[in-house]
């Protein structure tokens, strides 16, 4: 593929929490349209990459390339305006607030009031679930729901990328398939998909590309294709489950 | 949804308070209700500023009374030694310990929720501790004494008139809880407010929608500091002396329980805990100090916090709701 088409790339990147390295090394890229998954068992530094893309955590060496452009002095304020969403893992919406006051939250970078409701307008007709639920508490929707608030939040921001953190941890099989279709749709529709998996198995059947990770080192790399012929090598990377 | 009617709500309970306050010593004014006025007063503006950082940040600062005893000292100084008025006096201690309160985060925000409030409980003690030995600054245990009294003078007023009685300090005081409501009501109830909310619920999320949460953090510690600071500065100009014990530990505990018990981060709990728990001593006292000793109320105040916190972590503000809600008969949420 064509350089011009790299909407990410990273080069030798290393960080990590004060003295602690986290990531020794990492490169990886993705291209525009796609959808990259992160692989790698728990503890392998999945969840630093995303922070270091994000600038969450900020890296001791190496090179966040967006669009061309290095964006590793570049705050996240300035990143969630040039169209870079990070959905964090975890319960990570605001259990205490409504759907409609947490979508409001995922638009906080933005001062355009209107067109914030009617963005929240068309996500709930996008997502019925957001409208059925959209006055109640974040924090009483079931795990896949609060989920879906959680990426619908990240949508806010019409993002051209977009970094998901376990979207589907602890979740029922057919919940999983949900939210991967969903995540499918985002980036039909033309959002590029940064997105770390467990479910190697899961996250191969939607991805383009992806990367396997262990103690901080990118250990394989491959097409999704490619790297489905190899699930015993990647299941011995993710250890037990 | 009645729209005008939920966003009038947070406004109804304050609004009482100070209508009541307000009219109270019209039917009442003998020294022991004024005193609890003011006592009430008092309590609240601390309680409010304190709320604004443990409430609605979610950092529990042991030492807020650093910033009412500095506060205070620096009155001493400025209206006994330069003279300084009453008004200028609470806003130089307002910005300086706003100053302190920034410097002070930037410190303590790098650690965390339990090391944060150790960390903060050591910076008092410390504090206090510097305040008795430094006798030539403070006097020591024997307290800076003959703090000028303020002197009001209003562009009507031929000359200026000497605030001396409790009665005008309290309708002089009574404004200042005014203005730290409305500061209070103007902050939580704003984009500052979310912002505050999105920090204390979880710092990665917040920082996904672009909300640094140190920088949220510095704003509520600073105008935490800087109402504690002319709380301080006011009170020393009240009672005209300042002691290394108006820092002390038992006022950190009567704020946590005030705040914690009435239901931290709302308006409502901070209001119902804030007056219940100023009124409460003075009675007990009235009614036999023999019986009611002040050692056996901080042990009272461990034991109802301790309670509440297992049994009641909403508060009696949260108490109260989820009672009004069973009267009302649960109502569905919109939709
Ligand atoms: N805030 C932090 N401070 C210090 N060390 C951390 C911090 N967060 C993570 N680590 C360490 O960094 C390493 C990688 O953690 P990370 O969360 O990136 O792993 P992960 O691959 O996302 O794991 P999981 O699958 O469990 O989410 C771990 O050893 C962890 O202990
Ligand atoms: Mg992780």
């Amino acid at each position: 593929m064509e350089n011009n088409d790299l909407i990410l790339e990273l080069d030798n990147i290393h960080s990590g929490y004060g003295e602690i390295e986290v990531l020794k090394d990492i490169s990886l890229w993705a291209h525009r349209g796609q959808i990259v998954s992160i692989l790698g068992a728990n503890g392998a530094g999945k969840s630093t990459l995303l922070k270091t893309i994000f600038g969450i955590v900020q890296p001791t060496s190496g090179q966040v390339m967006y669009e061309g452009q290095d964006i590793g002095r570049v705050s996240t304020f300035e990143k969630l305006k040039r169209g870079i969403a990070y959905v964090p893992e975890g319960r990570s919406n605001f259990p205490a607030m409504t759907v409609q006051e947490n979508l409001e939250m995922g638009a906080y970078s933005r001062s355009d009031k209107k067109q914030i409701q009617e963005d929240i307008n068309n996500l709930c007709e996008r997502f019925p679930i957001l409208k059925l639920k959209r006055y109640t508490a974040a924090g009483n929707l079931s795990g896949g729901q609060q989920q879906m608030v959680e990426i619908a939040m990240g949508l806010m921001l019409k993002p051209r990328l977009m970094l998901i953190d376990e979207p589907t941890l602890g979740m029922a099989p057919i919940l999983v398939t949900e939210v991967l279709n969903i995540i499918k749709e985002i980036n039909a529709s033309g959002t590029t998909i940064l997105i770390v998996e467990q479910n190697a198995k899961r996250a191969l059947e939607i991805s383009d590309y992806a990367y396997v990770m262990e103690l901080g080192k990118m250990r394989m790399q491959g097409s999704a294709e490619e790297l489905g012929r190899n699930q015993e090598v990647i299941e011995a990377y993710l250890g037990e489950r | 949804m009645n729209i005008s009617k939920q966003s009038l709500r947070p406004f109804i309970l304050p609004i009482v308070l100070l209508v009541i306050m307000a009219l109270l010593p019209l039917f009442n004014q003998s020294g022991f209700t004024l005193n609890v006025l003011i006592n009430v007063v008092r309590w609240l503006i601390f309680a409010l500023a304190f709320d604004l950082v443990a409430g609605h940040i979610g950092s529990v600062s042991l030492g807020q009374p650093i910033f009412y005893g500095i506060g205070a000292y620096l009155t001493a100084y400025l209206a006994g030694k330069l003279g300084l008025g009453w008004l200028g006096c609470m806003l130089v201690s307002a910005f300086f310990m706003a100053l302190l309160a920034l410097l002070a985060g930037l410190a303590f925000f790098r650690i965390r929720h339990v090391t944060f409030a150790i960390g903060t409980l050591g910076a008092a003690i410390v504090t206090q501790l510097v305040a008795n030995s430094a006798e030539k600054l403070t006097g020591g245990a024997l307290c800076t004494t003959g703090v000028p009294r303020p002197q009001l003078l209003l562009p009507f007023m031929e000359s200026a008139i000497k605030i001396s009685k409790p009665i005008q300090f309290y309708y002089l005081f009574l404004p200042f809880l005014i203005l730290t409501l409305v500061v209070y009501l103007a902050v939580t109830k704003s984009r500052i407010g979310r912002a505050f909310t999105a920090v204390r619920e979880d710092e990665v999320r917040a920082s996904a929608v672009g909300i640094y949460p140190l920088r949220y953090k510095l704003v509520a510690f600073a105008l935490s500091g800087a109402l504690i600071g002319a709380l301080g500065s006011w009170q020393a100009q009240y009672v005209t002396v300042i002691c290394p014990s108006d820092m002390a530990q038992d006022i950190t505990t009567s704020l946590l329980i005030m705040v914690f018990v009435g239901g931290a981060g709302r308006l409502s709990g901070v209001i119902i805990g804030g007056v219940i728990f100023s009124i409460l001593p003075p009675f007990l006292q009235a009614v036999g100090s023999k019986y009611f000793q002040p050692a056996y109320q901080q042990i009272l105040y461990g034991l109802i916090l301790v309670g509440v916190m297992l049994y009641m972590p909403d508060g009696l503000d949260g108490l109260a709701s989820r009672i009004l809600r069973r009267f009302r008969g649960i109502r569905k949420e919109g939709v």
